[in-house]
């Protein structure tokens, strides 16, 4: 049989569809190329003016760890010490919008291009991430709104747990897009994969 | 046939046809092959090592040292499995291996013929001389004599994965210690891991004959893995072999998914690596059953007791029809007494002890089995055993029979708490190593600890389950222990048949015999790690499971050491073998490491782009055109249309560091040899950086957006480096510094355009907001803008072709659309997509130094950029460059070459030498780093690094070549081949 890696692209995102074994699908992955995302890095001595700034504008706690808060609309996401990555689903013009209100309490830098969001979810998504992931994701242990910035199959992740869904999101840098959608499907196809993208 | 009328567990409802050397069987489900096989009264199943001695079934496990297979067929086919642990399907197709034509008749079998001469350290005696034999002769016949089995021709279909686990407790084993160890810490509260490499959880449960409470042991071991089946922070894994202990409380183990199906299911995996981190572990591995050694002891239907045991009570199977037992310990009359109750003729209970306990020997009276105390065998006969020769009370007595089971006593299964360098401590009193320091976090339970019995093997699971569980803070009550029917065996400790009949084998899979031990230590390799490597004793794929003990303890007995002094060889990972392809999982081939796409690619593999692989990435090398004949004739007119008119490349790849606030100049001053912090806003600047030890680390361009605010670009295969070493600076060396980085290689698409007519085309493609005259964006300017209707650009007048040129960077998932936009524009200009090679030509043609000349040994004076080096500054690698090694005016430097006769091609790699001075290591004067043909200048140019080169322009060194025939003579020459003042970039 022709091995499921051999039929993806290397160097392109998968068309949308099923892969693997049929039926309804243990794992299901949308693309999204639509949220603007801008790093957020604290300068010197300004964190805690940036937190309550962030906190009085955006109504987000800026935490220490790695613990995301917000929603789709916006999100920021503990990446580094003094460091966050915010996600927007609706703001375009997000990072602008950050610098304006930050200046001189954060370094504001635009990645809404530099990375593909991948949202994944089903009955299989923990065993499947086993197969890459080398952290503990059970659901005791990995909690709503814990965030790692990780590796996945020789590929730089963050992933984060959204909700009490077992459910997640990975964030990966444009050119391993296509590498990380090789590791899912190879590793998802015993369970069946639906694959779809938005934005 | 040899299947017991009843009994086992098997299913003897389903019949499963498999075939051995072509023959055609029927086994059931639940059979292993070794139990199939035999079953179907098939004795001789492999040829030894060395002597290809025919060999048959020992034992019912994965220390199996005989009846190694070759598994399946075609491109599936798998050398060296164990038939006792390859788990029966239907269809299965086994074959014998080391034997030719035929297992039943095998020519090298004469080797046994000369055994008297090869005996341990043959080869090494033999071969010696004369030494010009050894790589024609020797060598190659030893190899196609040696080995076993033969891998598979094709490549292999299937595939293999990995994953990750991780629990509280992780049991290493799932016979009776622990089960328990694994329901007391589940019940505590704990999650557990429970690995078995069997396929049926209940280890010794279901091969001995022993009852629980009330219940058979089989029938407890089934209803405890049901309870832990049932609890969801349980995971069961069976045919799972856990082999190897790592740091920090990481196993290494082996799932064997799909290895007893004729093939795997469809997007299944064959087998899959797991990575368990473990908080705490059990080591609940059992014990392996030794033999004692006597002459002929190989002889087919020569098996361990515990062996026959388990044929009988799990798989239904009678290993002979005429049974006698040979054994030093209790056990061994059990394995006696259970082949008895499975209908088997035991004619004789042969124990080398004199005083047995009185149970025992009543049992065996009442059973009607004879009982020789104080007895040994000496002799076996047959093609597979028909006979053995027993010596006791001063006679010897010749007894029919078709099997002999034997039992030197057990020794714990200590692998894994070796792992980390633990030293196993030999205790008399039981005849076993036991485990010594154990890894951090491991603990060891039941018989893997000498404790052999069924109730010490439950107590001591019972107790390791809950002090794991109590340890990491769960709440465990008072445990229940359950109540076997066994005490602890009594053993005497026992190796070696001294005056026996014929070779007496101590290692069995390497053909080393008692008498191999006697040579070793005779010629001084008494140490047991000598012992090891000068006889093979403990190598190969059983890594002396059963053989290991009994030939030290030869060994000990030749020295008068003792066996406790004499020690054991360590054992390493893994506990039994992995295959590599399990190790690699999906990454093979293509997918061995991720493949980066540039933002332009598939524009490019529409323009019919040859790709190379550099680093990651995957960038268009050349484009090729119908009738070109070659990649020169392609790359030549890449560069002459760049040189004519304009041409672009994606440049996408080089790093990208976005640096923020008012400490960047200060900061950039500290990290390039060259000063940043006097650079105006809307410039860009060429720099070099250092490594601490004062070596070229990159170089590259950093612009100046804003007042606080600069983009750094870096050499492709530098990008992850510099960003390291970047965030390096700021955490330790310079925390004071109010300095922010992040990498934006991912969020900027980055074009290069380059040519005479650049300017053109560019001015076509910005918005009509930018102005990207030669006044308002200059040579090295850097603005910011928009192009294509909006869509924000930073564009950089840069060059490295030498031509007038810019870099036009869009947010990444515009790139491929500028791309386009760019070829309409300069369509009328014959506009020109060139690779990496034309890119390479134009910088040789331009003297611009690259990776080659980046090489790690280079200083920035090597490489004519010492004149960039500020001394009014300090900067990393300052102090560490002006070293005098470094500062040497003789070291080589950078410099052009071109051959003499105007015609020679140029090879990178050649060295250097005066022209008339001899080619030796005491002439070499620097070698050539790069070359390329330049249609530019019609002939092949290089760069290369000469001894005081910038001195000797004008003069002509040979270029010696060795490995590719190459001995020339080029002219030294100043690096700048095409426009050397410069006169093309600031048009």
């Amino acid at each position: 049989m022709t091995h499921i890696l051999d039929t993806l692209p290397l160097t392109r995102l998968p068309a949308p569809g099923s892969y693997g074994r049929t039926g309804a699908p243990g794992v299901t992955v949308a693309l999204r190329e639509d949220v603007a995302a801008a790093t957020l890095v604290a300068r010197r001595g300004a964190g805690v003016r940036l937190a309550d700034v962030v906190q009085a504008r955006f109504g987000l706690t800026l935490s220490d760890g790695p613990r995301m808060a917000g929603d789709d609309a916006l999100a920021v996401l503990g990446t580094g010490p003094g460091r966050w990555l915010t996600l927007a689903q609706t703001r375009p013009g997000l990072a602008a919008e950050l610098a304006s209100t930050l200046d001189g309490l954060a370094a504001v830098t635009d990645q809404s291009d530099a990375n593909i969001l991948f949202e994944i979810n089903g009955p299989r998504v923990l065993d499947l991430l086993a197969k890459g992931a080398t952290i503990d994701l059970d659901p005791e242990v990995f909690r709503p709104g814990d965030v790692a910035v990780t590796a996945i199959a020789h590929v730089g992740v963050t992933l984060w747990r959204p909700g009490e869904e077992i459910a997640y999101r990975a964030l990966v840098a444009r050119s391993f897009a296509p590498a990380f959608a090789r590791f899912l499907i190879a590793g998802g196809a015993e369970y069946g994969i639906g694959w779809s993208r938005r934005g | 046939m040899s299947r017991l009328a009843k009994g086992g567990l098997v299913d003897r409802a389903r019949a499963l046809s498999f075939s051995f050397d072509g023959k055609r069987y029927s086994g059931l489900a639940g059979d292993t092959l070794a139990s199939a096989l035999l079953a179907n009264d098939v004795k001789l199943v492999g040829r030894s090592f060395k002597y290809h001695r025919p060999r048959g079934i020992v034992s019912a496990g994965p220390e199996e040292p005989n009846a190694l297979v070759e598994l399946r067929a075609g491109a599936r086919r798998e050398p060296n499995t164990r038939a006792t642990v390859v788990e029966l399907h239907d269809g299965l197709i086994a074959a014998s291996q080391n034997r030719w034509p035929s297992l039943g008749f095998d020519l090298l079998s004469v080797n046994g013929l000369v055994a008297p001469f090869l005996g341990a350290g043959f080869y090494y005696k033999t071969f010696m001389w004369p030494a010009s034999f050894w790589e024609k002769l020797y060598e190659p016949v030893i190899r196609r004599a040696a080995g076993l089995g033969r891998a598979a021709d094709g490549n292999d279909p299937d595939e293999y994965e990995k994953a990750n686990a991780f629990c509280d407790v992780l049991v290493i084993g799932a016979g009776p210690a622990g089960l328990m160890a694994a329901r007391e810490a589940a019940r505590a509260g704990a999650r557990v891991i429970l690995a078995d490499e069997d396929f049926l959880p209940g280890g010794r449960l279901n091969a001995e004959s022993h009852t629980v409470g009330d219940e058979a042991g089989h029938a407890f071991a089934a209803r405890l893995a049901a309870e832990l089946a049932s609890n969801p922070k349980v995971r069961i894994m069976t045919r799972t072999t856990v082999f190897g202990v790592y740091d920090g409380g990481t196993y290494g183990a082996l799932e064997r998914v799909s290895d007893h199906l004729a093939e795997p299911a469809p997007f299944a995996p064959r087998q899959r690596l797991w990575r368990i981190v473990a908080k705490r572990a059990v080591l609940a591995a059992g014990a392996t059953e030794r033999p004692i050694v006597f002459g002929g002891n190989d002889r087919p239907g020569v098996m361990a007791a515990g062996a026959v045991q388990a044929y009988a009570n799990r798989f239904g199977v009678a290993a002979g029809k005429n049974l006698a037992v040979f054994a030093n310990n209790d056990e061994a009359w059990r394995a006696a007494f259970d082949a008895a109750q499975a209908g088997i003729a035991v004619s004789a209970i042969v124990d080398v002890r004199e005083t047995i306990s009185p149970a025992l020997t009543a049992e065996a009276e009442r059973r009607d089995i004879r009982v020789i105390a104080g007895g040994q065998v000496i002799g076996t006969r047959g093609k597979t055993l028909s006979g053995i020769e027993v010596r006791h009370g001063g006679t010897t007595e010749a007894l029919a029979i078709d099997t002999l089971a034997v039992s030197g006593g057990w020794s714990p299964n200590v692998h894994l708490t070796c792992h980390h360098g633990g030293k196993p401590i030999w205790n008399a009193d039981i005849a076993a190593f036991v485990p010594g320091a154990t890894p951090p976090g491991l603990s060891v339970a039941g018989a893997a600890r000498g404790h052999f019995s069924l109730s010490g093997a439950l107590r001591d699971g019972v107790q390791a389950g809950t002090a794991a569980a109590s340890d990491l803070g769960f709440a465990t009550a008072t445990p229940e222990i359950p109540i076997a029917d066994d005490a602890e065996p009594a053993i005497a400790a026992f190796w070696h048949v001294a005056d026996s009949k014929g070779p007496a084998f101590v290692d069995p899979q390497n053909d080393v015999t008692a008498k191999d031990v006697g040579i070793a230590f005779k010629e001084g390799f008494r140490s047991v790690e000598l012992l090891k490597r000068y006889t093979t004793l403990g190598m190969a794929t059983d890594q002396g499971k059963t053989s290991n003990v009994t030939g030290l303890a030869i060994m000990a007995e030749l020295t008068g050491a003792g066996i406790s002094e004499t020690g054991t060889t360590i054992f390493r990972p893994p506990y039994t073998p992995v295959a590599i392809g399990a190790l690699a999982g999906h990454h093979r081939g293509k997918d061995f490491r991720p493949t980066r796409p540039t933002p332009t690619h598939e524009w490019a593999a529409e323009q019919g782009a040859v790709f190379v692989e550099t680093g990651l990435w995957l960038r268009a090398q050349y484009f090729p055109r119908p009738g070109e004949a070659d990649w020169l004739t392609t790359v030549n007119r890449e560069v002459s249309a760049v040189r004519a008119s304009v041409g672009l490349i994606d440049v996408s790849t080089f790093g990208k560091i976005d640096l923020q606030g008012p400490d960047v100049g200060a900061f950039l001053d500290r990290v390039y040899i060259n000063g940043f912090s006097a650079l105006a806003v809307g410039k860009a600047r060429y720099g070099v950086m250092l490594r601490e030890d004062g070596m070229v680390m990159d170089d590259g361009t950093t612009a100046r957006l804003a007042p606080e605010h600069y983009v750094m670009t870096t050499t492709t295969a530098n990008a992850a480096k510099v960003y390291q070493h970047l965030e390096f600076c700021l955490q330790v060396l310079w925390p004071e510094l109010d300095v922010a980085i992040a990498s934006v290689s991912e969020q900027w698409a980055q074009i290069a355009l380059a040519g005479p007519r650049s300017r053109d085309v560019l001015a076509r493609v910005v918005d009509d907001s930018v102005d990207v005259s030669n006044e308002a964006l200059p040579y090295m300017g850097a603005i910011i803008g928009t192009v294509m209707g909006g869509i924000p650009a930073r564009l950089f007048r840069l060059s490295f072709s030498g031509e007038l040129g810019y870099e036009i960077a869009v947010p990444a998932r515009h790139g491929e659309t500028l791309a386009r936009a760019l070829m309409a524009a300069g369509a009328e200009f014959g506009i020109t997509p060139y690779g990496t090679e034309a890119l390479g030509v134009m910088r040789i043609e331009k003297g611009h130094v690259s990776g080659n000349e980046l090489s790690g040994q280079t200083t920035a004076r090597d490489l004519g950029l010492g004149r960039m080096a500020s001394t009014k500054k300090d900067y990393v690698g300052r102090t560490m460059a002006g070293r005098p090694g470094l500062t040497d005016p003789e070291r080589p430097t950078f410099v052009g070459f071109k051959p003499v006769d105007g015609t020679s091609r140029l090879r990178a790699g050649a060295h250097f030498l005066k022209v008339g001075a001899p080619a030796d290591t005491a002439n070499d004067e620097g070698y050539m780093t790069s070359v390329c043909y330049s249609p530019t200048l019609q002939h092949w140019i290089g760069l290369g690094l000469l001894k005081r080169g910038p001195e000797r322009i004008g003069e002509r060194v040979r270029a010696y070549d060795p490995v590719r025939g190459g001995d020339i003579e080029v002219e030294v020459c100043a690096p700048g081949f095409v426009d050397p003042d410069g006169e093309k970039l600031r048009g």
